[in-house]
């Protein structure tokens, strides 16, 4: 067991940015890993922020590795379809939670693959509709890879989300006339315990908040999935309810579906090759 | 119409529900940089029509 190193996922966003830079404090070995399959562009994005961290804590200390995962995140969305429909109904389109469940599954099986006990990622409590990161479901998530000796951690999940991460934020003036720039009103951010903040303390960005910027952009994969899910979430769902009951039945929904995937692990954690998740590995 | 685009969602298989949502993204791209191509328009030409005014008004 290589107790000194941890695997971070990585997409090269803020969040997980700052996770890798804490993690490169307690562990001498951090494995970056950004998730590829179809729909998704631009993975070498994370690039840029690997390089800064490299120059900051020492070229050795990152490891960056793009994994596929196409084939396990189609079994993990229609695994059971017909039975989740009836049961889950238009949960089948939170496709942030779901895509983040298939990354979970792959990272555990990287994991068990490579010795390391431990994990992490930069689930943040300012991004409370998106499934896995919900309290709840990061409790369930823990759950999971606890039961095979990997410890999961959220460094980041009490720092502040920003306060103008809405989509109508952007349609704001102060936004337009400063696209790319911090927006001159983001005075709250100076304040505020973001991540954004604490990355541009350490120096690894050039202002306190670039969420939703070109910058921003430029740092993480391109991936149109979630417009269908905040279709469901605020256009569909929570017209008619209310958070707490979103909440609810998401983390039923994903009780349900980690079970799903506990089963298969366990499967493969037995069988190995001859395990119906080995044969969604892709190398 | 929420219903009609989630119902369209939930009954495509895999690599179709992906195009579909691509397609979604870059519509939604379209009616947000064309709100934003418009907005600097106007705010350019209220921007040259008070320093025309200024100018106007020294003269």
């Amino acid at each position: 067991m290589k107790l000194n190193e941890t695997a971070t996922l990585f997409s090269g966003g803020t969040d997980s940015t700052l996770t890798a830079a804490l993690m490169a404090e307690k562990f001498d070995k951090i494995h970056l890993i950004t998730y590829d399959r179809f729909a998704f562009s631009s993975v070498m994005n994370p690039m840029v922020n690997v390089k800064k961290l490299r120059d900051k804590y020492g070229e050795d200390k990152f490891d960056f590795h793009v994994i596929k995962v196409e084939k396990l995140t189609r079994f993990v969305f229609y695994e059971r379809y017909l039975h989740n429909i009836r049961k889950h109904g238009f949960f089948l389109l939170t496709i942030c939670g779901l895509c983040k469940l298939a990354m979970h599954v792959r990272t555990v099986i990287f994991c068990l693959e490579n010795g390391i006990p431990n994990v992490c990622d930069g689930a943040n409590q300012g991004m409370h509709l998106f499934p896995a990161q919900m309290a709840s479901v990061i409790k369930e998530y823990g759950d999971m890879y606890t039961r095979y000796g990997i410890t999961y951690s959220n460094p980041v999940f009490k720092y502040e989300g920003p306060q103008d991460l809405d989509f109508t934020d952007r349609l704001r003036l102060e936004r337009v006339l400063s696209r790319d720039k911090e927006p001159a009103t983001a005075t709250a951010a100076r304040t505020a315990n973001t991540t954004g903040r604490k990355l541009y303390e350490l120096g690894l960005m050039p202002s306190e908040n670039v969420k939703g910027t070109e910058l921003d952009r430029r740092m993480q994969p391109r991936c149109f999935q979630f417009i269908l899910f905040n279709v469901f979430v605020h256009w569909f769902y929570l017209a008619d309810h209310t958070y707490e009951e979103y909440q609810d039945a998401t983390v039923r929904f994903y009780q349900d579906k980690i079970r799903a995937m506990v089963k298969h692990l366990d499967d493969y954690a037995a069988a190995g090759a001859d395990s119906r998740l080995a044969r969604m590995i892709e190398r | 119409m929420a219903f009609i685009l989630c119902g369209i969602g939930l009954i495509l298989p895999w690599k179709l529900r992906c195009i579909y949502i691509e397609i979604l993204g870059w519509i939604t791209q379209f009616v947000y940089l064309s709100y934003i191509v418009i907005l600097k328009f106007i705010l350019q030409e209220l921007q040259k029509a008070k320093a025309e005014q200024a100018n106007y008004e020294t003269q």
